[in-house]
């Protein structure tokens, strides 16, 4: 009997502590059946989307250790990524070493990039998410300065053919066919339908041992020290300020990296969108992992491309089932996104309130003791 | 040479209080005007237009004031607002009133589902305080993308605001001709060959912010900025914080609401589903142009930044484009960037601002 | 001195990368490879299409080029190289062989003149950069840039 009772208190927290991707096995396990696709289908895609986006995700890793939270600003890498394919695109380089020069271009952006983001959420302590994701606003429209307007006028671009018939600021799309799926297609094994690529596997293998082995050292050590308390991290000599930007540069560089990974798999650059819904969608998968504001491992990221991305494929066919309008689906796995990320985060700040409280209430009571 | 010391340190702190960014804005705008003659753009047509845009703008940017003033931030939740508000509108043509009626209707219709919805939403921030303005964006998100599936399935009839093909759905724009179209900004009315001034909608606004006003002159009002300015402080004072707070959010939803209809009047179209998505922002940086910070705003701040505001969004695209007409001899449409950039840049200017509020 | 060998090692790294970028600039760069079969003319004298010529190239299809086709190949770096099985009439044997030839650096495009080549004429007859006219406007002149938080405001 008592075994039971400690059995279902067991059970009862774990759904408490996981109950976003519960809520998501769920909504998949109705939605799947509903919309009514082959096995093999879903299979093929989910990793599809593994390869696609996992990158993206663990590009969010670092800050969250760092203690700034969500970094919504993750799209500046994604912009820098793009200045770099661009640029690959316009002279004319094919392939790999096109997506590795691209990656190589899209550094020092990044790193400029960062190193603003960090120095503002420095400022803004706090406050870092919102800053963040205000700044996305921001440098987005530099990003268009730049590109609709300074490309082809200041900025040289040799190739009519990715600007717009006016003459300068590059066009709406830019097609990577010279790029396409060169990273998911150099080592692709094929099972039946499903193709699974290997290299770009690869390289997320290699990003995660990269995280684990980054919270080994000196810097990953000072990182999570930063994130549990910077008082306490600046009295044990850390320099907090400089720690806090260095995540968001590393932060913004693995992004660029990602949305590199990410347009080579699609095989085309939307210039001016691609960017704009990206953060929003690598917080959403990676909240519905079961990560939190403060806290998130690689085995959120891939739970949450699964669930999201599961979700986000049958969903409209679901819905189309269900309400015969297919437009309820595609609402209906927008608004699961936004309502994901708002359960988070009033779940990460309700939590963080009441932690004070109580130890505002404990030191309290301390003090009364004192008292006696 | 003392003198001239004191007032360049005088200069200095007031360039520090007025905000560089705020500066360079409102320098912007005077150069917009200064230089619209000569590139061929009418002043008055200009200023008429700015002053139109106003009308249709102020009370939306009127709402972000209660939120500000009890501390919870600025008001990114204004599409949960404006969500009430498309609910009234859409409820007052549903039951077919026409004309100042299906205004008048609307206010009231929107007034129950602002309240609950303030409530629900003020109750929700009281529960993270100190985390108000990441969460109120994505309250915003969720309820436009919980709404846009609404829209489609709510049972509404009325042929004017349903697809005609399917029998169902409401459209994504709805006319208000016949409606409420410009029942505000054609009331009184001044016409001149140049000139349009929308009193109505400027009086409309105008009552409204004295409303405000004079509440926060009121014993509540006065409770209301203590808890914003400081919130231990009003508790120990005997003030229901989180009453006060909850109060204040549900003000900001109702004027939200009532925002967008007086939007919609002047703008004569509906826009539901993805629309009101984005409408926090220009609101948000509209106050902050005309001088509030995150926790302290006043009347003058919202009449002065909507002003500003919308004349940089009226004057730059026909100034800034004809005078790139003048210098490189074609049309550059860069005004949509700047715009993009500026008030940006304002919100995040604020946001880096330290703020003496410690909860 | 642990600042100097920071500085060192940054050193180190941004010219690594730029070594990376520069090597990836070379090996990387494409070039598009049009191979005509047609008839070609040479002081004053005409050099027949051949009947059928297949082709293959590195990182391609092979491919086939009937008389008056053009095919298209893709070319990752500058050393080009062809091979080919040539039938000049539906009669007679095929000739094999390879057109090994270095595409200069800044060329976006190149057409081989297969007759010419199998001619022997000089090089500049069946080697010649492909220059791309600027493509007519596929859609309206003015695209719209769709992305705006303002649209409504």
């Amino acid at each position: 009997m008592k075994l039971l009772k400690n059995n279902s208190f067991n059970i009862l927290t774990f759904f408490k502590d996981n109950s976003v991707p519960v809520m998501f096995v769920l909504i998949c396990a109705v939605c799947i059946p509903v919309a009514g696709f082959p096995l093999q289908y879903l299979l093929s895609e989910i990793i599809t989307r593994i390869g696609r986006n996992a990158f993206l995700i663990l590009a969010l890793l670092i800050p969250i250790m760092a203690g700034m939270g969500l970094n919504f600003g993750m799209t500046l890498g994604a912009m820098a990524g793009e200045i770099g394919l661009i640029f690959v695109c316009d002279w004319r380089i094919y392939g790999i070493p096109g997506i590795v020069l691209a990656m190589i271009i899209s550094i020092p952006i990044s790193v400029l990039l960062g190193w603003l983001c960090g120095t503002i959420m420095n400022m803004a302590k706090g406050r870092e998410m919102i800053t963040g994701y205000i700044m996305n606003y921001f440098i987005n429209g530099i990003y268009q300065l730049i590109v609709l307007f300074c490309m082809g006028s200041i900025i040289p671009i040799k190739h009519s053919d990715i600007l717009l018939p006016r003459g300068y600021g590059i066009r709406v799309t830019v097609d990577l066919i010279n790029m396409r799926q060169s990273l998911d297609n150099l080592i692709a094994v094929r099972i039946g339908m499903i193709k699974i690529p290997v290299f770009t596997f690869i390289l997320i293998a290699l990003m995660c041992l990269f995280i684990v082995w980054f919270r080994k050292t000196k810097l990953g050590q000072d990182m999570r020290a930063v994130g549990q308390d910077m008082e306490v991290a600046r009295a044990t000599g850390i320099t907090v300020e400089r720690t806090r930007i260095i995540s968001i540069i590393m932060s913004t560089v693995l992004a660029g990296f990602g949305m590199i990974i990410y347009l080579q798999n699609i095989g085309s650059l939307t210039t001016y969108t691609a960017h704009s819904q990206i953060g929003m969608f690598c917080i959403a998968a990676l909240l519905v992992g079961g990560a939190s504001v403060d806290k998130a491992s690689i085995g959120n990221v891939f739970l949450g491309v699964i669930l999201f991305h599961l979700m986000f494929i049958v969903a409209p066919n679901a819905g189309a089932a269900i309400t015969g309008d297919s437009m309820i689906g595609e609402y209906f796995r927008v608004f699961v996104s936004y309502g994901v990320i708002t359960v988070a985060l009033a779940m990460y700040e309700a939590k963080k309130r009441r932690a004070k409280s109580l130890a505002g209430r404990k030191l309290a009571q301390a003090q009364k003791e004192e008292a006696k | 040479m003392g003198e001239t010391l004191i007032s360049k340190s005088t200069l200095q702190k007031a360039v520090q209080s007025f905000g560089l960014p705020r500066l360079i804005i409102a320098g912007f705008l005077l150069s917009l005007f200064i230089t619209a003659p000569f590139v061929g753009s009418n002043f008055f047509t200009q200023l008429s237009n700015t002053i139109n845009r106003f009308g249709w703008n102020a009370v939306l940017v009127l709402a972000m004031v209660p939120m500000v003033h009890s501390g919870c931030g600025l008001n990114f939740g204004l599409p949960l607002g404006i969500i009430s508000g498309l609910l009234g509108a859409t409820l007052s043509i549903e039951m077919g009133f026409t004309g100042f009626a299906s205004f008048v209707m609307a206010v009231v219709f929107c007034t129950p589902f602002a309240l609950v919805l303030g409530l629900g939403y003020g109750w929700l921030l009281n529960k993270i305080k100190g985390g108000e303005m990441m969460i109120a964006t994505y309250v915003g998100f969720s309820s436009v993308s919980f709404m846009c599936m609404m829209w489609l399935l709510l049972p509404y009839k009325s042929p004017t605001m349903i697809w005609g093909y399917a029998g169902k759905g409401l459209r994504t724009t709805i006319s208000l001709e016949g409606f409420y179209s410009g029942v505000l900004s054609n009331f009184l009315a001044i016409r001149t060959p140049h000139m349009l001034i929308p009193t109505g909608a400027i009086l409309f606004f105008a009552l409204l912010a004295f409303g405000m006003w004079a509440f926060l002159h009121t014993k509540t009002g006065t409770a209301m900025t203590a808890v914003g300015s400081n919130a231990t402080f009003a508790r120990a004072a005997g003030i229901n914080v989180d009453k006060i707070r909850i109060l204040s959010v549900g003000m900001s939803t109702w004027l939200g609401a009532v925002g967008i209809l007086v939007y919609q009047q002047g703008f004569g179209w509906m826009q539901l589903y993805m629309a009101p998505f984005n409408m926090a922002l220009p609101a948000v940086s509209a106050i902050l142009i005309g001088g509030a910070t995150v926790n302290k705003a006043s009347i003058i701040n919202v009449v002065l930044g909507t002003f500003l505001f919308q004349g940089i969004v009226t004057m730059t695209p026909t100034v800034i484009n004809n005078l790139m007409m003048v210098i490189t001899g074609q049309g550059l449409d860069i005004s949509e960037v700047i715009r993009v950039i500026a008030s940006n840049g304002m919100i995040l200017y604020a946001l880096t601002r330290k703020s003496e509020v410690t909860r | 001195m642990r600042v100097k060998r920071q500085t060192l090692f940054i050193v180190g790294a941004v010219l690594l990368l730029v070594g990376i970028a520069v090597l990836m600039v070379i090996i990387g760069r494409g070039h598009i490879v049009y191979v005509d079969n047609k008839t070609v003319e040479y002081n004053g004298n005409e050099y027949k299409a051949y009947n059928l010529v297949e082709l293959s190239a590195k990182g391609n299809d092979p491919q086939e080029a009937f008389a008056r086709d053009r095919i298209l190949f893709k070319c990752v770096g500058q050393s080009l190289k062809i091979e080919y099985e040539a039938t000049k009439k539906q009669s007679s044997s095929p000739e094999k062989g390879i057109i090994n030839k270095k595409i200069p650096f800044s060329w976006d495009a190149v057409v081989v003149n297969l007759p010419a080549y199998f001619a022997g004429l000089p090089e500049e007859v069946w080697f010649t950069e492909f220059i791309q006219e600027p493509p007519a406007d596929k859609s309206s002149s003015n695209e719209e840039i769709v992305f705006d938080e303002f649209t409504a405001f």
